[in-house]
């Protein structure tokens, strides 16, 4: 089975693969020679079916870019386009960048006093840690655009003293370090969980308070499992970032929408996922080897 | 007046009845053990003493001062008892300096300078000051140990709490602990220890005190409760253990299953 779909996939090496695996089945199991072809049969299926797949995939994807005269290609690939709007785009792309580094320190403010609100010990401090768990429950169970619109719209009509004067950029801040914050706080506390129970213990005993222990001993240590998964909500806060273009703020989406109807083409929109690309693929990069790190010392510290 | 009172505290996890009514007084510079086979409750009672764990019921008075009444300060009190545990006692990512002088510095509000004095004062009496800006990974566990003891001096308890501080460690190891602690009371500290180490305890104990289920079934003086014990749980306990050798502690197994293999 996997020998023919290996023919259909990339022939040359399929046939090469079968007869070895005929090869393999005449000399039987039992003997070296015979073991020796079949591994090598099944190395030579593995490569065609890599190779093959490659094929398929780069094939599709022609196929997708050429059918019907190439439409798509033209409507996102002018390069003429591309050229033209991008500075407008990236322009509007620091609009993007501003909001995710300015909510980001409000995020982790937020998100540290939730934590540490939420891990609070004691009968007495019940309420507030019920009332941080719900807070995490509701904000991390909706989606960040409602929390946006409700609160952009909806803060807005309140009124309240402090927050009339302020400018739709802010409440987007807002909006998305009340979102946030609540990933941030479950990381944080996750990290701070898995710290061993006598470190807290220790601290405590020689006489360091609730938030000295958390500060002095507990997060420094949680630190490093934090990074990673931290990172890995800033990757998604940075593309949430986009979504202030449905209450008009003029960042690099919704630039590309007023580009897209002057030049007719969606080639804006390439632009902006390039943006984005650039930000997201390397924080990607560092967040993925992070992990590795923390992986490989744990491993190692036993 | 003793040091430390206790009367008759009571603690559960859930449905799991840790301590069933436990009753100690310990004299200033007395020295109690506490035996008994494991999940008897030692470590959680230590604990309870410094208000690390809470009481379901019953009093814990330090120098007369019930540490759970309305008008005390747990975190004041906690600094009059030190505890140093089994393991993972010192904070892995500061040097051995730091983490003696951080409590102090912290807590008391010492200038580094002055705390640092300190620190090299106790790290002279535990014979570790060579290793005073070492990692605590780069120690062996004994040096560890003798670390998280001068940490817990730093701060000048008036008593020492010690829960089984030798049974993680490789056993030609334990005795450089062990002297620290004899020498401890030999100071004149005022002690309570868990421990499985029969020896060391009928050496350095005023008193042992056996545990049985959450209640101290029989205590007594070294002598007579390990050669001539009432109660015959702790006269099991005791042929159990020692039937095993001395280091049946080392892993946290109960004797019971230890003796089964
Ligand atoms: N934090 C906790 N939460 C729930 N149960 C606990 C907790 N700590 C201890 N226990 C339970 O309380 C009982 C007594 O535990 P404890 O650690 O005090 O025993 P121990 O006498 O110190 O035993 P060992 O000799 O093994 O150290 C055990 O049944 C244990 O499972
Ligand atoms: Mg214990």
């Amino acid at each position: 089975m996997a020998a023919v779909a290996a023919i259909v996939l990339f022939f040359p090496i399929g046939v090469v693969a079968a007869s070895d695996l005929a090869a393999a089945s005449r000399l039987g199991l039992d003997t070296t020679q015979g073991r020796i072809r079949r591994k090598k049969a099944s190395r030579r299926l593995t490569q065609a079916v890599g190779i093959g797949s490659t094929i398929w995939v780069v094939g599709f994807v022609a196929l997708i870019m050429l059918a019907n005269d190439a439409a798509l290609t033209r409507a996102f690939f002018d390069v003429e386009v591309i050229g033209r709007t991008l500075p407008t785009i990236a322009y509007g792309f620091m609009l993007n960048v501003r909001l995710f580094l300015v909510a980001e320190v409000f995020i982790l403010i937020a998100g540290v006093l939730l934590a540490l609100l939420r891990s609070l010990p004691g009968r007495p401090a019940i309420l507030l840690r019920w009332l941080t768990t719900a807070y995490v429950d509701v904000f991390r169970g909706l989606p960040s655009i409602l929390v946006i619109l409700i609160v952009v719209y909806g803060l807005k009509r309140t009124q309240l003293p402090l927050l009339s004067g302020i400018s739709d950029y802010w409440y987007v801040i807002i909006a998305l370090t009340l979102h946030y914050s609540a990933y941030t706080a479950e990381v944080i506390k996750g990290g701070a969980d898995g710290i061993h129970w006598s470190q807290a213990a220790a601290a405590r005993s020689l006489g360091l308070t609730y938030f000295q222990s958390m500060r002095y001993v507990v997060l420094p240590q949680a630190m490093r499992r934090m990074l990673a998964p931290l990172l890995n909500y800033f990757i998604g806060l940075q593309k949430d970032t986009s979504l202030v273009a449905v209450i008009g703020l003029l960042d690099s989406v919704n630039r590309a929408n007023v580009q897209s109807i002057n030049e007719a083409s969606l080639s804006p929109y390439t632009g902006v996922a390039l943006c984005f690309l650039v930000v997201t693929i390397p924080l990607t990069r560092v967040a993925d080897w992070l992990e590795k790190r923390r992986r490989r010392r744990e491993l190692a510290s036993g | 007046m003793a040091f430390l009172e206790i009367r008759d505290v009571h603690k559960s996890y859930g449905d799991n009845a840790v301590l069933k009514g436990i009753s100690v007084d310990i004299e200033p510079h007395e020295v109690v053990c506490f035996i008994g086979p494991s999940g008897c409750g030692k470590s959680t009672l230590l604990r309870t003493i410094n208000a690390l764990e809470t009481i379901d019921s019953g009093r814990i008075l330090i120098e007369g001062q019930d540490i759970w009444a309305e008008d005390s300060d747990a975190d004041e009190l906690r600094m009059k008892v030190g505890i140093v545990f089994q393991q993972f006692n010192l904070f892995p990512h500061m040097s051995v300096l730091d983490n003696i002088t951080l409590a102090p510095r912290k807590v008391l509000r010492l200038g580094r300078a002055k705390a640092n004095e300190l620190a090299d004062e106790l790290l002279h009496r535990v014979r570790l000051y060579d290793k005073r800006n070492e990692y605590p990974d780069r120690l062996s566990g004994g040096q560890q140990q003798r670390i998280a003891i001068a940490r817990a001096l730093a701060m000048q308890p008036r008593m020492l709490l010690l829960d089984e501080v030798t049974s993680a460690l490789d056993p030609e190891i334990v005795g450089e602990v062990l002297a620290l602690i004899a020498e401890l009371a030999s100071e004149g500290m005022t002690m309570a220890l868990a421990t499985h180490e029969m020896n060391f305890a009928r050496e350095v104990a005023d008193r042992i005190c056996f545990v049985h289920q959450g209640r101290i079934v029989e205590q007594g003086a070294p002598d007579q409760m390990l050669t001539a014990p009432n109660d015959p749980r702790t006269a099991q306990f005791l042929s159990r253990v020692l039937a095993v050798g001395m280091h049946a502690k080392a892993r946290k197994g109960d004797p019971e299953d230890i003796a089964a293999q």
